[in-house]
């Protein structure tokens, strides 16, 4: 009696705990936004080549982390539940110190376009970790391989290529997220 | 030998958090870092008083701690788990896991 009760017990906690993890699983809104300015970096470095792509980051990069965090709160209030935000904001300042300094200090080759690639990818990774996500772990992981072929293999365009790589994963990721995320949401 | 054939894993059940609300708040907890009190009384289907009363047992055994404050003129509830309220559930599922396996184990024998 005790057993089968306690069976009981275990199933209904384990499902308000995932239902919980589901929720704090979201990540379409940034997965999305930062695809899409990896995508439209990508087309600024095709059409102004030079330091304009640098601008775009270093612009688009921050407001897209401000309107990144409004979100979560925004769901925060919504849905009454939220994760600890710090680990992803230390993640989310790693990786910009990280991918601008690397694209810095190999401006002229293979390191300033696949070191911050990389970077981005090992955050990702962490991300994917931190929110127990199956497909961002695998679109990191595909981000870090690209990063380390451009690296070696030194192509044409290969800043194009990489961030384009991230970019349409990042938005796959999204998109399906989000399919997710209107699934739970009701 | 024989110590190990007279224990049974229900002897490491918490009497406080054997519950099935108290238990529902810790799993809840201890995936986020804070709920608040409707996303709580929502998620276990209970009402608010069921609830306040259950809360009270958690924070009396320092398991949970409550933070009340105004967000746009009302009052709100949050909600976070303890360190010791986050050992003691992982505990508490421990155990439970291993009443679970002893059943099915003697069920099957």
């Amino acid at each position: 009696m005790q057993a089968s009760e306690s069976d009981r017990l275990l199933g209904t906690t384990r499902a308000a705990g995932r239902r919980t993890r589901s929720i704090l699983a979201a990540n379409s809104f940034p997965m999305i936004l930062f695809g899409l300015l990896a995508l439209g970096s990508a087309a600024v470095a095709e059409a102004w080549p030079g330091p304009a792509v640098a601008v775009w980051w270093l612009v688009g990069a921050p407001l897209a982390s401000l309107a990144t965090a409004l979100w979560y709160r925004s769901r925060e209030m919504e849905h009454g539940v939220a994760a600890n935000a710090w680990p992803f904001i230390a993640t989310g300042i790693g990786i910009i110190v990280g991918a601008t300094t690397l694209g810095f200090l190999g401006r002229d080759g293979a390191l300033g376009y696949a070191g911050p690639l990389f970077v981005i990818g090992l955050g990702y990774l962490v991300f994917a970790w931190l929110e127990r996500s199956v497909p961002a772990a695998a679109m990191a992981i595909g981000v870090l391989v690209t990063a380390i072929v451009l690296a070696l293999l030194r192509p044409a365009h290969a800043y194009t290529i990489g961030v384009v790589v991230f970019g349409a994963g990042s938005v796959l990721v999204g998109v399906m997220s989000l399919v997710k995320e209107r699934r739970i949401d009701g | 030998m024989a110590e190990e054939e007279s224990y049974h894993p229900a002897v490491d059940l918490d009497e406080t958090v054997h519950q099935r609300v108290r238990l529902g708040v810790l799993a809840i907890l201890v995936e986020a870092d804070r709920a608040n009190f409707t996303y709580l009384r929502d998620s276990l289907e209970v009402t608010d008083g069921n609830l306040s009363a259950h809360l009270n047992v958690l924070v009396n055994a320092g398991l949970v701690q409550l933070d009340k404050r105004f967000v746009e003129g009302r009052p709100r509830t949050w909600v976070r788990a303890t360190p010791k309220g986050r050992t003691t559930f992982r505990a508490e599922v421990e155990a439970l896991d291993r009443l679970v396996s002893r059943y099915r184990a003697s069920a099957k024998a």
